[in-house]
């Protein structure tokens, strides 16, 4: 599903003046709500320290609040700068069991340039869930939020 | 004069002031402009911003917006390329902006990385002035920069720490929930729970374990996982689950059984592995379920569902709206349905081409209690329909047992054409009782007159004649006390059947004329049957004379022995031929065959088959013969097509020598 009219609602809300805390809610909301074979997505933060601090999410509670540099998939995905789309975890040597429901993830990095903010992470319970059309609609969601912390905070030095 | 303008050392403090007091980068970059442009006395400055390797934000001096359209693009452009250079671009202004004098690009580092970029259109007479700025002002604003730079980012942190706090908040509000309900169901279920870490040491249970124990001991926690397992009388000490759910990171589970004096108790051990965020498991969470009485019902169903799927009827229930809900029996093959197969459809659906059923079962879901047959296919079936009522009493469906009765149907039939024959042939036998007494007397008479009255008299043929009517009537009268039962004694004894028609060919021959052809196979393996020589041969010249009645303008008449063996499921109850092996024998004709309607009747005496030339007891008797055989007997017949008599008789098998002396005696 195209992502344009999430987009839209991101650019409106920040033209309001819409607090970086609503906008990364309302992108994994919109997110979520647009994509039926999206049964976990969240945003994980990058700190200081390198390690992922879980931020706004939808789907079932997870344990995995906090992950450290290079764990997992979310973890090797800001560790090697570079998005990652397992199709199946079963095979992914360094999958952190987040649901034993999980057969698929997407990570998708919020960056400026050079410069990590974090990242939207999505689970599916389907194996290969995230086709072309997947993929981009997320990571033009995390291209605007990119923008909207370039303009709320200056990237972290470390990334 | 080509120094800078005049300034005494306060002017040139003051100047600073602004860039000192500025809360903000903007007001920084604002303030630096203002600077450079003042001191250079300069037409335009700007300071630019530089995020990663691209400008951010830009101040101007003046702040005209007449200044930054003339300049803005060229200096903006040179600003942008030392960005990306890391170094001072300058080129001179284009045609169109030479009062702007000599463009002069300062960077702003802090620390070796830079922030900004300040940009002066530096008039000809302020080069020096231009240049000195770079060394006295530049360090300054970067140092400013860096100052705000670092406090935004502090900023930023401390609010991507306060949403990280938020976040873990709701989190653990969630969690809490979690625990509770956890807690809740855990804490008040019959089932046994704890938990075990990788050691096996149990850390915690829930409130059914603890009743376990006595009052004065010490709690689980701390204690091995095997002692649960004693507790719990598990057959061994290998027994354990969790070590295999520890092993294996999946749920293990393992039913055992306890004897004591209560007797025999089931429990199942279900571990559950639960994982840590690095993947392993941290610990196992073990559930303990007493499944005997699970196992009581389970059994009590086995043995009902086990009665009920084998027994020889069809137990169904229906809802409302006719569904059915229960589809059980084993009836149900006969109409080729497995057990609960029908479960989920409509009764209107499933026998909408059977109006009868249709409407019986809207009467049923009316509420009404009755009785009913109804016809499917071949098969009739009775069916008691029952309202069902729930536990309030209302009329929640109908439920029904249908047994299949149309054997007994067909066994019903069968009396009542063994009744009707028994009938006739008492009154036929009576008849030919008496009949037989006069046919004595007429023909004693016609041979009387015969030998008084010499060849040549005119009376001489017409007592021949009456003679000859009066034999006719004899062998008629014959028949009939044959088919009474009355009159041919029975002798069964060993007899092959191909040796039987082979001996009757000749017979059978003059029987049916020149016109017939007779054709007779063989069996390919042997034919014995135990039945009365003179009824077998009486049944073949009855068969034989009833095919001729067919064949008026000749034909041919095939006599075909064959074997084969009859299942049990096909045998007939009570009469008929019996489960085993039987030897057949098909009478095939040429003949002008049989209408359904004749075909109907056709073993009833005196049916109009006077054309078969049997006098109307040919076949009838014939069925007679077969059934005092122990046999069966078909006939197949369509209109111009002939007709085909099968006839069954069970293979006498006794065994031995005797058996074959028997058989070669009757031969």
């Amino acid at each position: 599903m195209a992502a344009a009219p999430l987009i839209e609602k991101l650019d409106a809300m920040a033209r309001n003046g819409a607090d970086l805390q609503s906008l990364l809610e309302a992108a994994v909301a919109g997110l979520h709500a647009a994509h039926p074979q999206f049964h976990w997505t969240g945003i994980y933060e990058l700190f200081a320290d390198g390690a992922l601090r879980l931020g706004p999410f939808v789907g079932a509670p997870t344990e995995h609040v906090f992950i450290g540099y290079g764990q997992g998939v979310c973890g090797t995905a800001i560790a090697e700068r570079r998005n990652l789309n397992i199709p199946d975890v079963s095979k992914a040597p360094n999958y952190l069991a987040c649901s034993t429901e999980t057969r698929s993830e997407l990570v998708v990095l919020i960056r400026s340039g050079e410069a990590i903010h974090g990242q939207i992470d999505v689970d599916s319970h389907d194996l290969a869930a995230f086709d072309e059309q997947a993929v981009a609609a997320v990571e033009a969601v995390a291209d605007r939020l990119a923008k909207a912390y370039d303009l709320h905070s200056t990237p972290h030095p470390s990334s | 004069m080509d120094g800078p303008p005049a300034q005494d050392l306060a002017s040139l403090l003051e100047l600073f002031v602004p860039i000192l007091s500025a809360e903000s980068v903007e007001g920084t970059l604002a303030a630096a402009a203002r600077l450079a442009g003042e001191l250079s006395g300069a037409p335009a400055a700007a300071a630019f911003l530089i995020q990663g390797e691209e400008l951010g934000g830009e101040e101007w001096f003046p702040a005209a917006d007449a200044v930054r359209a003339r300049f803005g693009p060229h200096l903006r452009r040179l600003a942008g390329d030392s960005a990306r250079r890391g170094t001072a671009v300058t080129a001179p202004f284009p045609p169109g902006l030479e009062d702007g004098g000599e463009p002069r690009v300062l960077l702003l580092a802090d620390g070796g990385r830079t922030l900004g970029v300040l940009c002066v259109a530096c008039p000809p007479a302020h080069g020096e002035s231009c240049s000195r700025l770079g060394g006295l002002v530049a360090p300054v604003i970067a140092r400013q920069l860096a100052v705000h730079r670092d406090a935004r980012e502090q900023r930023a942190t401390r609010a991507r720490y306060e949403r990280w706090f938020r976040q873990l908040d709701q989190h653990l509000r969630v969690l809490d929930r979690e625990r509770q309900k956890f807690a809740a169901v855990a804490g008040q279920s019959d089932i046994f729970v704890l938990s075990v870490d990788p050691a096996g040491v149990v850390r915690w249970t829930n409130r059914a374990m603890v009743r376990q124990l006595d009052h004065d001991s010490p709690g689980w926690p701390g204690r091995p996982c095997g002692e649960a397992w004693k507790l719990f009388g598990a057959p061994t000490e290998d027994f354990c689950p969790v070590a295999r759910a520890f092993e294996t990171h999946q749920t293990a589970r393992q039913e055992f059984r306890r004897e004591d004096a209560d007797g025999t108790h089931i429990f199942c051990a279900t571990a559950l592995p639960i994982f840590g965020p690095d993947g392993r498991a941290h610990e196992a969470l073990v559930l303990v379920q007493d499944l005997t009485g699970l196992e009581v019902v389970r059994r009590v169903e086995q043995r009902l569902r086990h009665v009920v799927s084998n027994s020889p009827i069809v137990l169904f229930a229906l809802d409302r709206d006719g569904v059915f809900t229960l589809s059980e029996g084993k009836a149900l093959a006969a109409l080729g349905l497995e057990p609960g197969q029908a479960v989920g459809q409509s009764v209107f659906d499933l026998y909408r081409d059977h109006p009868a059923i249709v409407a019986d079962v809207r009467r049923a879901l009316a509420g009404e209690e009755f009785s009913t047959t109804a016809e499917v296919g071949p098969l009739t079936f009775e069916t008691r329909f029952s309202p069902l009522r729930d536990a309030a009493g209302d009329l929640a469906g109908t439920i029904g047992a249908s047994t299949d009765i149309s054997e007994r149907r067909r066994l019903e039939g069968r009396l009542l054409h063994a009744h009707e024959m028994e009938v006739l042939g008492r009154l036929a036998g009576g008849v030919a009782h008496d009949f037989n007494d006069l046919l004595t007397v007429i023909l004693g008479n016609a041979e009387l007159m015969l030998s008084r009255v010499q060849p040549g008299h005119p009376l001489r043929h017409c007592a021949e004649e009456v003679q000859k009517a009066g034999a006719q009537g004899a062998r008629l009268t014959r028949q009939l006390l044959a088919f009474s039962r009355r009159e041919t004694a029975v002798a069964p004894q060993r007899l092959d059947l191909d040796a039987v028609v082979d001996e009757m060919g000749t017979m059978l021959r003059r029987v049916v004329g020149q016109d017939i052809e007779i054709e007779t196979v063989r069996s390919s393996a042997p034919a014995p049957v135990r039945a009365d020589r003179a009824l077998l041969e009486q049944l073949l010249v009855n068969l034989a004379l009833s095919s001729k009645g067919a064949m008026p303008r000749g034909g041919k008449l095939c006599l075909e022995v064959g074997a084969g063996v009859l299942p049990e499921r096909e045998a007939g109850a009570g009469e008929g031929l019996p489960a085993g092996a039987y030897v057949s024998l098909t009478v095939l004709d040429t003949g002008c065959g049989m209408d359904e309607q004749t075909l109907a009747h056709v073993f009833e005496p005196f049916f109009g088959t006077e054309e078969r030339g049997v006098g109307g007891l040919g076949l009838p008797l014939a069925y007679d013969i077969v059934r005092r055989s122990g046999g069966d007997m078909r006939i197949e017949s369509r209109v111009g097509e002939g007709t085909t008599v099968v006839i069954r008789l069970p293979r006498d098998d006794a065994a031995g020598a005797a058996g074959e002396d028997e058989l070669r005696a009757a031969a």
